[in-house]
């Protein structure tokens, strides 16, 4: 509470804002999904919100931010545009990687959102390396990594982690716990019950906190980051959240109880921010409702444009393969 | 700039030396690089380095194939220039994933909005230690697209290529053969060929995409890299004393592979030799063949040979292993053989 | 286990090889040691042994041929009832023998009519030298030919005692069978005559530079003498003719063969209607034959159907030669070089242009008298070459 009324009223509308606008955009995205318009498959956020903005806020522009096979929220909220996004994934010739990239792996260097990553886990030790640039170079930059609760298994994440923290680099290690790794719940796939215990095992500083709050993410990771860049090394933040999508869109989540997704449901962070900004803060309902419209608005233009966007020249095939010297 | 007597292991420490120098964004990430009183990497390549660029730029790492090469593509995502040993080349194993789906994918994912301009160096090669520390692992790399593959076989060539390799805005995968190191002091290889030459202590650059033609001949090409191109310059020695005259190409660069010198060479020999040490099957011979017969087919008197090491992993006796990497002997039997048609 | 009998380094300086016998018959055993077949070197006559016991199954060479170092002729094997599956003994990949032998092709005398196998490159090379593989004799180990093959094949190898082999290209098969069939055949009759060309020589110069004004094709001193051995034709119908057995065919049309020398031999191609061709088309006609000609682009009809033949070696030097008849005309002209002589003209000695023309002709088509008028008609136009430039009177215009 008093966290979020000491933040600046600009900030908060604009964490809601961006939690709306990605949720809109992802229950669009489903719907042309349903249409058959979208190639491929999606990895939908709806239902972890408040993780990708409470981080995201956290960050200055010239921080660099490592998605994954998910990347949706994380690019909304850290800035890049609905219709690039939009058009990447239709895999259009103004999607922001030119239609090469697809879904699982946006790019845009603008706002310092890295390749996301498709390969669980592996943008962990990447991350790290970010890192250790930065702090190579003297630059107080951080650099944040996102995965799931099922990449904590992988090796990558064992040895990022690991050299992250015998080298202090200063990169937040942001472990989005949704209870699953595809259709495993995460429960039977380790012998702890949170991930963030891990941390002790390397020596760093870990944190549990309430993947449905935003401002408690906003906070969590504003304390890590500045942590990280005192120098003060890297920070596990395991936020405890929920996807109420299935794993990808061919998924209808069998392996999940009703009773569980609407106990998450009930706990979603949009509504909860809501609720927040009327009482805490005397936001009115039309004030709201038109942060709301503008969403959707942006949501629906971006949609036009990437059904609009043509599809990208076929010699695109053969370009970008490598690198031009200088 | 004065020319120095340089073994590959001298004149690669110089590369490094030199483009550390010339660039801050250089560093080296891999292990036992700087530990003081230690080996400088696998074997002595980094020697002294630490002591004159911090622990820092030359940082050592625990033992994480996979950390190693992914902080190597996270340092060159945001703009350092990282160059990362694998102490061994068949290690990269341990990390491929960050190689094939991470290094080598990251600037065709993103349209060309980043690129990844690391070096990933590997020793490579049989050399008594049994079948996970002797692997020729080219193919695997020029089978990558995004890649850029490099296997020097001589101390100039090394030096200038690895600079270039630096200066390469790609990910750069640099083959150093064991045997060819040469050390002095330190990890000497008990058979190493200890060769020597004259390297510019200097800045210079070996451009990556070309292969050298090493001995000019009309009768046969050999196309040969790293250990190989000493067989088969020394096989030539002895063909040429029979009266074959066989043109030396050194394969150092196969990605990107100029096929010009090498149609021509066909072109005018019409028989093709090819040496390598990595296994028959798709080894990059077999790349290599393929496209010769693509290109140079009706300037072919005989079919593309290769002489490769067999299909099996390296044995480690002695005896075995010298069965098992293509000898001099086995250059020269396969060369008179093509010659009589 | 199939062995292949290859010929040994027998300490010979260079050279071929020539195979002379085979000890041993197919089917027949030899003990390792004992003589197997015979070579003869630049140096001697060599007996060689066998190197194994066993059987000779296959033999790829008969006495007389050439052979070389390494070449495989013959096949044995360890016993009798092995079958000859085909291909060499080659030594594999050591892991597996990764070439089956069903697979591999059987060699000369076993199984369906052989394919020709041979290299890309001695493919390319016998196409451009106009060489047939079949014709050429492999020394590869598979069977294949080689670039060696087609290089000995064309080039001649050099055998001690300086006597050149070289097989019959198609060309020259041709002009043997066809010079042979005409000297065994036809009774011959030659004429000759000294033909002053000074006048034709300043006429040609003047239709040169016309020519070249026009850019047109220049005339030659031949294209000259074609015209003239045409129209003289036009008086001295009786030797547009050909013999043939129970009659004489004369014909009505004229189409003289002009002979071009090339490299490899001489091709005869037909300028058709010579008669009715002015100089300059003339000119224009026989270059462009001749330029198909050294290209290998004349086609057969352009190669057939004369009626005549003119042959100017002139241009090479030669003062006069007799030519063959190209059988079955009835005569062939031949031309010497114009030269510079010390001559009686008009009255005086003067230095004037000479070429010595002869001409050949089958006596049972034409007598002497026939020859003299042809001859002389021939002579005329040229030592009055205006009259070469004129046409005849056109018919129907009173």
């Amino acid at each position: 509470m008093t966290e979020l009324l000491s933040l600046p009223l600009e900030t908060v509308q604009d964490m809601y804002r961006r939690m709306v606008l990605i949720r809109r955009f992802e229950d669009q995205l489903y719907a042309l999904f349903l249409q058959g318009v979208v190639p491929g498959t999606l990895h939908q956020y709806q239902g972890q919100e408040a993780v990708a903005v409470g981080v995201c806020t956290a960050l200055r522009p010239d921080d660099v931010i490592f998605s994954t096979h998910r990347p949706v929220g994380h690019f909304l909220a850290r800035g890049s545009t609905a219709r690039g996004i939009a058009a990447e994934i239709m895999g259009k010739a103004d999607g922001c990687a030119g239609g090469k990239g697809g879904q699982m792996h946006l790019t845009d260097v603008s706002i310092g959102a890295m390749p996301s990553n498709a390969v669980v886990g592996a943008n962990i030790p990447i991350a790290t390396g970010a890192a250790l640039g930065f702090q190579l170079r003297g630059q107080d930059r951080v650099a944040v990594s996102f995965f799931g609760d099922g990449a904590s298994n992988i090796g990558a994440f064992h040895e990022g982690v690991n050299l992250a923290a015998v080298k202090d680099a200063p990169v937040i290690f942001v472990c989005e716990n949704n209870q699953y790794g595809a259709s495993t719940a995460i429960s039977s796939m380790m012998r702890i019950a949170d991930i963030a215990d891990r941390a002790a095992a390397y020596g760093i500083t870990g944190c549990v906190v309430d993947g449905m709050d935003v401002i408690a993410v906003y906070q969590a990771a504003l304390e890590a980051v500045e942590k990280a860049r005192r120098g003060g090394g890297p920070t596990l933040l395991e936020c405890k959240t929920y996807r109420y999508a299935g794993h990808s869109r061919g998924d209808p989540g069998g392996y999940r109880s009703r009773e569980e997704v609407e106990h998450w449901r009930e706990r979603d962070p949009i509504p909860q921010l809501r609720t927040l900004l009327i009482n805490e803060r005397g936001l009115s309902e039309t004030e709201l409702m038109a942060i709301e419209n503008t969403c959707q608005l942006e949501v629906r233009e971006a949609i036009e444009f990437a059904l609009n966007s043509p599809e990208p020249a076929i010699e695109e095939t053969y370009l970008n393969v490598y690198a031009e010297d200088k | 700039m004065s020319t120095r007597e340089m073994t590959m292991v001298e004149a690669l420490r110089d590369g490094l030396r030199v483009a550390m120098h010339s660039d801050p964004g250089v560093f080296l990430i891999g292990e036992d690089l700087g530990i003081p009183g230690g080996f400088g990497g696998g074997f002595t390549v980094t020697l002294g380095l630490a002591e004159e660029f911090g622990h820092a730029r030359v940082m050592d790492t625990p033992v994480s194939e996979i950390a190693i090469i992914g902080a190597a593509v996270g340092a060159a995502l945001v703009g350092m220039r990282p160059i990362a040993e694998m102490q061994y080349g068949d290690f990269v194993f341990c990390g491929m994933d960050q190689v094939v789906n991470q290094a080598a994918k990251m600037h065709y994912m993103s349209n060309g909005q980043v690129s990844v301009p690391m070096v990933l160096r590997l020793p490579v090669g049989a050399s008594a230690r049994g079948a996970q520390h002797s692997q020729s692992t080219e193919a695997w790399f020029m089978h990558t697209p995004g890649l850029k593959v490099v296997c020097p076989s001589n101390p100039y060539d090394a030096k200038g290529l690895l600079l270039a390799a630096i200066r390469d805005n790609n990910p750069v995968i640099f083959l150093e053969h064991k045997l060819l190191y040469g050390g002095k002091g330190g990890r000497k290889e008990s058979s190493s060929a200890a060769r020597v030459a004259g390297v510019p202590d200097d800045d210079y650059e070996v451009p990556l995409g070309t292969v050298s033609v090493k001995r000019e001949g009309s009768d046969l090409t050999i196309l040969a890299n790293m250990l190989m191109l000493h067989r088969a310059m020394e096989a030539a020695e002895v063909l040429a004393r029979r009266g074959i005259l066989a043109e030396v190409i050194d394969m150092r660069c196969l990605t990107p592979l100029d096929m010009q010198p090498l149609t021509a060479s066909a072109q005018k020999t019409g028989r093709v030799l090819i040496v390598e040490e990595d296994n028959l099957t798709g080894g990059w011979g077999a790349e290599v063949a393929a496209r010769l017969n693509e290109v140079a087919f009706f300037y072919l008197d005989a079919p593309v040979t290769r002489v490769a090491a067999p299909d099996t992993p390296t044995p480690s006796a002695p005896i075995l292993e010298h069965e098992y990497v293509p000898s001099v002997e086995r250059v020269i039997e396969a060369a008179v053989r093509i010659m009589a048609g | 286990m199939i062995h292949n009998i290859i010929i040994p380094a027998l300490g010979a300086t260079g050279g071929d090889m020539v195979f002379e016998e085979w000890r041993v018959q197919p089917g027949q055993f030899v003990k390792s040691g004992s003589a197997l077949f015979v070579v003869t070197t630049d140096k001697a006559t060599v007996e060689v042994e066998a190197f194994r016991d066993g059987y000779l199954r296959e033999t790829q060479v008969s006495p007389g041929e050439i052979v070389s170092v390494q070449m495989v002729i013959g096949r044995m094997t360890d016993t009798l009832e092995e079958t000859l599956s085909g291909g060499s003994v080659r030594e594999a990949v050591k892991v597996e023998d990764r070439i089956p032998q069903t697979e591999e092709r059987p060699k000369t005398g076993i199984g369906p009519p052989r394919r020709i196998l041979a290299s890309p490159l001695a493919r390319r090379m016998a196409a451009e030298l106009g060489l047939d593989l079949a014709s050429i004799k492999a020394s590869g180990s598979e069977g294949q030919i080689l670039k060696r093959d087609i290089v000995r094949s064309a080039e001649n190898t050099h055998v001690e005692g300086g006597v050149r082999r070289i097989p019959l290209s198609p060309m020259r098969r041709a002009i043997a069978q066809r010079t042979q069939q005409s000297n065994t055949e036809v009774p011959y009759f030659h004429g000759a005559a000294v033909i002053d060309m000074s006048e034709a020589k300043v006429m040609l110069k003047q239709a040169v530079a016309w020519a070249e004004k026009n850019e047109w094709v220049a005339p030659t001193i031949t294209d000259f003498t074609l015209r003239a051995a045409a129209l003289a034709l036009r008086q001295i119908p009786a030797l547009n003719a050909s013999f043939r057995g129970e009659e004489i065919l004369y014909f009505e049309d004229i189409h003289i063969g002009l002979v071009i020398g090339l490299p490899e031999g001489m091709l005869i191609p037909v300028v058709r209607h010579t008669d009715r061709l002015n100089l300059f088309t003339l000119a224009a006609t026989t270059h462009r034959l001749r330029t198909s000609a050294e290209d290998g682009q004349l086609s057969s009809s352009e190669l057939s159907g004369a009626t005549f033949t003119v042959s100017n070696l002139g241009m090479f030097g030669l003062d006069s030669f007799t030519a063959v008849i190209n059988s079955p005309e009835a005569g062939i002209l031949s031309l010497g070089a114009a030269k510079e002589q010390a001559a009686v003209w008009q009255g005086n000695l003067a230095i004037r242009w000479q070429m010595k023309a002869t001409i050949t002709v089958d006596h049972r088509v034409v007598d002497g008298i026939t020859v003299a008028k042809y001859l002389n008609e021939f002579k005329q136009l040229l030592e009055n070459p205006l009259c070469l430039a004129l046409e005849i009177p056109q018919e129907g215009i009173k």
